[in-house]
Order: C-alpha cells, then sequence, then structure tokens
C-alpha cells in the first residue's frame, strides 16, 4: 500500500472502529453554547453567557496562571478572498481579546497568549500585526497579559518534556515549549472549521500547534533541537524523518506513513500529555471545506456560535454534531472519510466522552443550531 | 525597441503602428538600410547599439549593470545584466526561503538608478528567454516591471515572436497597451516613495553586491526602502525611522556624527561590526540574537556581531527591529506581487503600484492595507479603460482596500 497501511494496522483500526467503545469510561463534562451573530457589542454579553452557562470563570482561574492556545493557523498574510483571517481561518482577535478581559476580571493573575506561528521565530505580536490585528488592544485587555512565540525556545533555557499517559501511539512524550507547563489553567482557544487531514479541527486539534517546529519541523536538526524553527511539521503528516535524536523518538517506524492515521493519534495523544482545561471554540464567522484558504474547496461559512467547555473532548464532538456530522462517525464516514475520528482516540485514552447522550449541552440546544458545513 | 537583426523587410514596421514606440535599436548593418530608412519616413528614430562610448548622437552606449558609475550620468543609461522579471521556476532551486515565491524583478534596480540618477532616463535592456512559450502577458510585465519602478524597458522579441508575425502582432499589442497605459501617467514618475527605511551605501565596489541585494529583498518584503548615497553632501534622512548602513567600511567622521544624531532622535541604524562609534546602553536583545543592540537617546542602534553575508537575513533582521508597526502597506495573498508606493512631493495624491509576476489573475484576490487613512481610491488595471473607485474598510492599522482581481499589472490611485 503507498499509504504504508499495513493489514495488520487496517485490521486494528477497523477492530477499533468497529468497537467504539472506549477502554475505560471516559468522564463527560457540560458545553456551553451560545449563538452570536457578529464581533460586535452582542459578543460580550454572549461570551459572558458562554462562561455563566458553565459556572462561570472564576472558580476555574481566579488568582491562577492561564495559557491560551490560539489557532493562527498558516500565514498571516494569506486570507480567504478578501475576508480577514478572524473570519475564515484564525479565531477572531475580538474574541481572543474579550476571552482575555473576562479571564482578568474573574481574577486571573496572569494571562499568556501562545501560538507556534508558521516557521518563525518572530515576536507573536509582530505575527499578529502582519495580519492587521492590534496586539496593544490584546495587552491592555486585562492586567499581566504577555505574548509568546512557542515555536521555539526563545529566551527560555531548556524545552519540558511532556509523557502521553498510557504511553503514547506514535511518540512516547513530547518535547514542549515550558509556557505549557508553567501555567495553571491551560485554555485551547479554536476555530470551528473542517480540515484536510483529521477531518475537523477544534479544540483538540488546536493543540497539534503547541508542538516546536525546531523539534518537529521539516527543517529540525538531526542530533539537537535547532535555534529556530524552520518548516513545516510535515514529520508528523508523513513520518518521513525522526524528531533530533535528543528527542522522544517514534515507538513504531513501522507504523502507518499517512496523515489519516497518524495526525490524530498524535494530537489526541497531545491532549492527553498536556490535558486542556478549558476549551473554547470561535464559530460565529469561520469557513468549510478545510482548515485553510489553501484548502481548493474551502468557502466562507456563519454559524453564529460560540462554544465552550472543561472537557475537549466532549466540547468537540458537541461542536462536531453543531458542524451536521456524527461525532460517533469513524474513517470512512463524513467528515473522517480518510482519517480516524480524533475524538474516539481522546475517549479511549479517557480524556472525555464524544457520545452526545452522556453530554449536558447548556444554552441554545444542538438541534436548533446546526450548521451544515457540507450541503 | 530592439530591432530584430533579421527583419530586414520594411513591412514588418507595419507592426509597431498604433504602439507608442517611438525609436529602433538596431545594429550598423547596411542590410537594414531599407528598414532604417522606411521607419525614419515613419517618423521613428533609429540609433545603433555600442558598448564602448558614442562618437555619433544616434548611438547608444549599453553599460552592463554591475559596471555601471553613478557619477557619471547621461541623458539616457542604457543597462544591461537585467533580468527577465518571472516567477523563479522550481526547477531552478531558487525558491526563496521568505515562503513566497521567488522573483526575479527589476525593480530595486530601477527605484535605485532613478534615484543615484535622478537626470537620466533608465532604460533596461534585456532580452525574453529562450526555450519558453512567452504570453504577451509576460511581454506586459517587462513593461510595468521596469515602468511601476521609474525605468523604461527597450523591447525586445524572442525567438518565436520573431519567427512569427501574428504572434509578434499580439504581443507588440500588448507591449503596445502597456506603454500606452504608463504614458499617460508619466506624472506618478516624479512622485517619491513612501518609505520608513533608508539604505546608506557607497552602491559602489565591494559594497555594491550586498547593498544591491539588500534592495531586491526588503522589496520582497513588501517594505518600502529609501535609497540613500553615502557620498551625497547631506543625505536626507527626514520621515525614516531606521536605516541600514550595510557597507564594510565605516562612515567618514561627519556621517557618523549625523547617523548618530538620527539615533539619538528617536531613529534605528542597522550596521555591521565595522561601526566605530559604540555608544549607549545595552538594549532588549534582537529575536535571532545577531546583534548588539544599544539604547541612544531616544533611539537604537543594531550592530551586528558578524559581518553581514546574507542579504536575506539584513532584511528579514531590519523588518523585525524595525518592527510591523511601522509598515506603511501590507498585502494580503500578494505572494507574487511587488509594489511601489510613492506620493506627490507635498501633495494630496498617493499611488500604489502592484506588478503581479505570475501574470494571471490569482486565485484569491489581493487586499491592500495602509497606515495613511486615504479618503478617495481609484483602481486602474492594465488594459481596463476608466478607473474603478474603490471601497474602504476600516482596520486597526489604518484601512484596508479590497482590489479587484487583475493579471499583471494595477495601479491604486490615492487622495488624502
Amino acid at each position: 500500500m503507498s499509504s504504508g497501511i499495513t493489514r495488520r494496522h487496517a485490521l486494528s483500526a477497523l477492530a477499533g472502529a468497529a468497537m467504539a467503545r472506549p477502554q475505560r469510561t471516559a468522564p463527560a463534562a457540560p458545553v456551553s453554547v451560545v449563538r452570536c451573530r457578529s464581533y460586535g457589542s452582542e459578543l460580550r454579553p454572549a461570551l459572558e453567557r458562554l462562561f455563566d452557562q458553565l459556572g462561570g470563570l472564576g472558580r476555574l482561574v481566579k488568582g491562577k496562571t492561564v495559557a491560551i492556545k490560539l489557532n493562527l493557523t498558516g500565514s498571516p498574510t494569506y486570507r480567504l478572498g478578501h475576508r480577514p483571517l478572524g473570519l475564515a481561518q484564525w479565531v477572531h482577535e475580538n474574541v481572543v481579546g474579550v476571552v482575555v478581559s473576562l479571564l482578568g476580571r474573574a481574577g486571573a493573575r496572569r494571562i499568556r497568549l501562545l501560538e507556534s506561528p508558521w516557521s518563525t521565530a518572530e515576536p507573536l505580536e509582530e505575527y499578529m500585526l502582519a495580519a492587521n490585528w492590534d496586539p496593544q488592544a490584546l495587552a491592555n485587555a486585562a492586567a499581566g497579559v504577555e505574548f509568546e512565540n512557542t515555536n521555539y525556545l526563545g529566551r527560555r533555557k531548556a524545552y519540558v518534556r511532556f509523557a502521553v499517559p498510557g504511553g503514547g501511539s506514535i511518540y512516547p512524550a513530547y518535547d514542549l515549549s515550558p509556557a505549557y507547563q508553567e501555567c495553571d489553567v491551560f485554555v485551547s482557544l479554536a476555530k470551528l472549521k473542517e480540515h484536510e487531514t483529521a477531518g475537523i479541527t477544534l479544540s483538540m486539534k488546536n493543540c497539534f500547534g503547541i508542538t516546536p517546529c525546531t523539534i518537529y519541523g521539516d527543517g529540525a536538526p538531526e542530533d539537537e533541537p535547532g535555534l529556530f524553527p524552520r518548516g513545516g511539521r510535515t514529520m508528523f503528516h508523513r513520518g518521513h524523518r525522526q524528531p533530533p535524536r535528543s528527542c522522544p523518538q517514534e515507538i513504531d517506524p513501522r507504523s502507518p506513513r499517512e496523515g489519516g492515521y497518524r495526525v490524530p493519534r498524535i494530537v489526541a495523544d497531545l491532549v492527553a500529555a498536556r490535558p486542556i482545561d478549558l476549551a473554547i471554540i470561535d464559530g460565529i464567522e469561520s469557513m468549510a471545506g478545510g482548515e485553510g484558504p489553501w484548502i481548493r474547496r474551502s468557502r466562507p461559512i456563519s454559524p453564529g456560535l460560540l462554544i465552550a467547555g472543561t472537557n475537549p473532548v466532549c466540547t468537540d464532538a458537541v461542536a462536531t454534531a453543531l458542524m451536521g456530522f456524527d461525532p460517533m462517525a469513524d474513517r470512512g464516514t463524513p467528515p473522517f472519510e480518510t482519517c480516524d475520528n480524533t475524538m474516539r482516540l481522546g475517549e479511549e485514552l479517557g480524556i472525555g466522552a464524544r457520545d452526545l447522550s452522556r453530554i449536558e449541552v447548556r444554552g441554545t440546544p444542538i438541534r436548533e443550531a446546526v450548521c451544515r458545513f457540507r450541503v | 525597441m530592439r530591432w530584430p537583426a533579421h527583419w530586414r523587410d520594411p513591412s514588418l514596421l507595419k507592426l509597431l503602428a498604433n504602439t507608442p514606440i517611438n525609436l529602433l535599436l538596431m545594429p550598423a548593418d547596411p542590410g537594414l538600410d531599407a528598414v532604417r530608412s522606411e521607419a525614419r519616413r515613419m517618423g521613428l528614430s533609429c540609433c545603433e547599439i555600442v558598448t564602448a562610448q558614442p562618437s555619433r548622437p544616434d548611438q547608444v552606449r549599453i553599460r552592463p549593470r554591475s559596471q555601471l558609475e553613478w557619477d557619471a550620468p547621461a541623458d539616457v543609461v542604457a543597462v544591461s545584466e537585467c533580468v527577465w522579471p518571472s516567477i523563479a521556476s522550481e526547477s531552478a532551486g531558487s525558491a526563496g526561503p521568505t515562503g513566497v515565491p521567488w522573483v526575479d524583478s527589476n525593480g530595486w534596480f530601477a527605484q535605485l538608478a532613478r534615484t543615484l540618477m535622478p537626470e537620466s532616463e533608465i532604460w533596461l535592456v534585456f532580452d525574453p528567454p529562450g526555450g519558453t512559450v512567452l504570453r504577451p502577458e509576460s511581454y506586459a510585465l517587462a513593461v510595468a516591471d521596469s515602468e511601476a519602478f521609474g525605468a523604461r524597458w527597450v523591447v525586445s522579441l524572442d525567438e518565436q515572436a520573431q519567427a512569427d508575425t501574428g504572434l509578434a502582432a499580439r504581443v507588440l499589442r500588448a507591449v503596445g497597451d502597456a506603454l500606452r497605459f504608463f504614458g499617460q501617467h508619466r506624472a506618478w514618475s516624479g512622485y517619491v516613495t513612501c518609505a520608513v527605511l533608508g539604505v546608506l551605501s557607497d552602491y559602489s565596489g565591494d559594497d555594491r553586491h550586498m547593498a544591491e541585494e539588500i534592495l531586491n529583498l526588503l522589496a520582497r518584503r513588501h517594505l518600502p526602502f529609501r535609497v540613500l548615497r553615502k557620498t551625497d553632501g547631506k543625505p536626507q534622512f527626514e520621515g525614516l525611522k531606521a536605516m541600514i548602513y550595510p557597507d564594510a567600511r565605516p562612515p567618514a567622521t561627519e556621517l557618523e556624527r549625523r547617523l548618530l544624531d538620527f539615533v539619538r532622535q528617536g531613529g534605528l541604524l542597522i550596521t555591521g561590526p565595522v561601526w566605530r562609534a559604540r555608544e549607549g546602553s545595552p538594549g532588549p536583545e534582537d529575536v535571532h540574537r545577531r546583534f548588539d543592540v544599544l539604547l541612544l537617546g531616544k533611539g537604537r542602534l543594531a550592530i551586528a556581531r558578524e559581518p553581514f553575508s546574507d542579504p536575506y537575513l539584513v532584511a528579514l533582521d531590519a523588518h523585525l527591529l524595525l518592527g510591523r508597526r511601522h509598515d506603511l502597506i501590507r498585502l494580503w495573498n500578494g505572494g507574487s506581487l511587488n509594489v511601489h508606493y510613492t506620493a506627490e512631493r507635498g501633495g494630496k495624491r498617493a499611488v500604489v503600484q502592484l506588478v503581479n509576476y505570475s501574470t494571471r489573475r490569482p486565485a484569491h484576490v489581493v487586499t491592500l492595507g495602509l497606515t495613511t487613512r486615504y479618503r478617495r481610491a481609484w483602481f486602474r488595471e492594465l488594459g481596463a479603460n476608466k478607473p474603478r473607485a474603490l471601497e474602504f474598510q476600516p482596520a486597526p492599522q489604518g484601512i484596508e482596500l479590497p482590489l479587484p482581481e487583475f493579471a499583471v499589472y494595477a495601479a491604486v490611485e490615492l487622495e488624502v
């Protein structure tokens, strides 16, 4: 097989899909859904309601250091038509600003905005400016706001090793920026989108970008992490090379060299290794057909939704349903035609449940808010 | 236009009818006398190309770009060693590390030559590449890449067009349309470049290559620059926020003093380790740790730890040290474009000229961002008769203008 999927792996994947059963009972947590049609004045009350439906932010963040992984995928100079990036592939800057403001109001001691922007070591603020964002407005949204490019070590001394509970599917552990350890609360602030390789990209898939390209990038050296990031994470997709020798190596280099097999497993493992405490999904304006304008069939879509939860699998399952897909679907069924379901893998790791019958939806019911990404 | 040497039939001159081409460069070959005679009867000038000092008024000397002497200006400065403007093919292995396509352009050189020889008309002499089928749009691009930056291309046909008069007619129609467009907007060539970054160099000797390549790579970052020459009595720093001094030799004492004043007043000076005056207190490290940054007065002095060797890195570092908050212009989906942003001296008008090296309408439309909040804007595309009024979108950093699709060249006229 050209994809590198062996009969053994294929049978194993099919068996897993057929059973569709967690290895141990995965926890379930409520997911909050609110309607919001624009990023204007209605945004702040909508986000307040979103978090109030979860019991408020204070209990989660008061006195804590909060790290927010943003979804700023691809180049800041690449747009879907004329649409600013926040109306398509990026989380919108107003959502970031209001979330930061609400976290500050809820008592967060420090708020770090984190992202590993594409193949660059430039400061995150510079990356935002290139998209015509105003990072100063984000810095002013609360006290103690910091920005950090986690695509490289920057001024920090050493990467931190995050072991995958249970040993991992592809890698046993990941070396990440210490910014992902030095936080009391980890927030994944994602966009409601499909994904060419993983079917969907929501709060879990957003964590693909916590990995530094100094280690997992195409231009990473063979022995030690590079000083600066070079290239994308093709290594994760194709497995054509290993990370630098000083970093955790693949468990089974004979496993399929295929993105639809590897990427969902890597994402699920990353979320198990660096748990998400709060998942927030910006689905007000987005794009359908893929994760960025480089996907040919991509088009604008306006779901008008905000989704949040403290369990990323549950949150992504509700978001998947709101996109018109079945979160219980697996390889061969939309949107997972050519990949495994990351939520199933997360469920099997015990992160959270994807069965909607086990998830309490607070706020707008799914049936009233579905926005079909495929017509 | 460089008349093909084997086009000895005067009737071929009809191909130039309805084009603004008014001068033919041709060898002093008696076999072309009939063409010369008919051309003059049609009102066209004919000149001979020479590579040495001209001995007659109808001779034009062509000088290689690398040997051009800035202090020997002439009415017409015709320069060879130019590139055929295009997106470099991947097979050439020249895709840049910028993540956007590598572009071959003469624009930076045209801007340099126009600045250092302001009284001269700059002619760029280059031929189409062989072994490839060129569409008329490629010829229009060759015109636009020269004219948008203040120079003129000496039109030259490739072998296929020379062998096929039908193709030559289509090519010359496209060239004629482009020349006519720029002829109608000749006033733009009197505008001055809008820039907050200056590049101060001798642009000669051992420093020439580095300084010129920095201009080329700043252009690819869509980071406008002002060309400044050390030997000018008093290079003008007004309006600049940053300066690159790339030369391997330190500046003269007086220029050094002026540069330090520029820094003290809030400017950023980016220079190599040859810099002598290490004044100021240590400042924040640059991202790539390639510079010692000193705080001096209200500004910063960034002294490279190693001599400049890679112009790509110099351009990248300059942009990072300066910071994107000082960007005057931004493009989205503009990877295949170069841009020239100029404004009337002390006036209310400006123009952003956009050259698309792909010569095809892009998969995604281009958005133009400007920090100046202009009040009116018009879009002019090569080949279109009338300008189109553009609508503005407010943006955190100024304004954004969603542009219609265009294939080769467009200009956005602006008014405050």
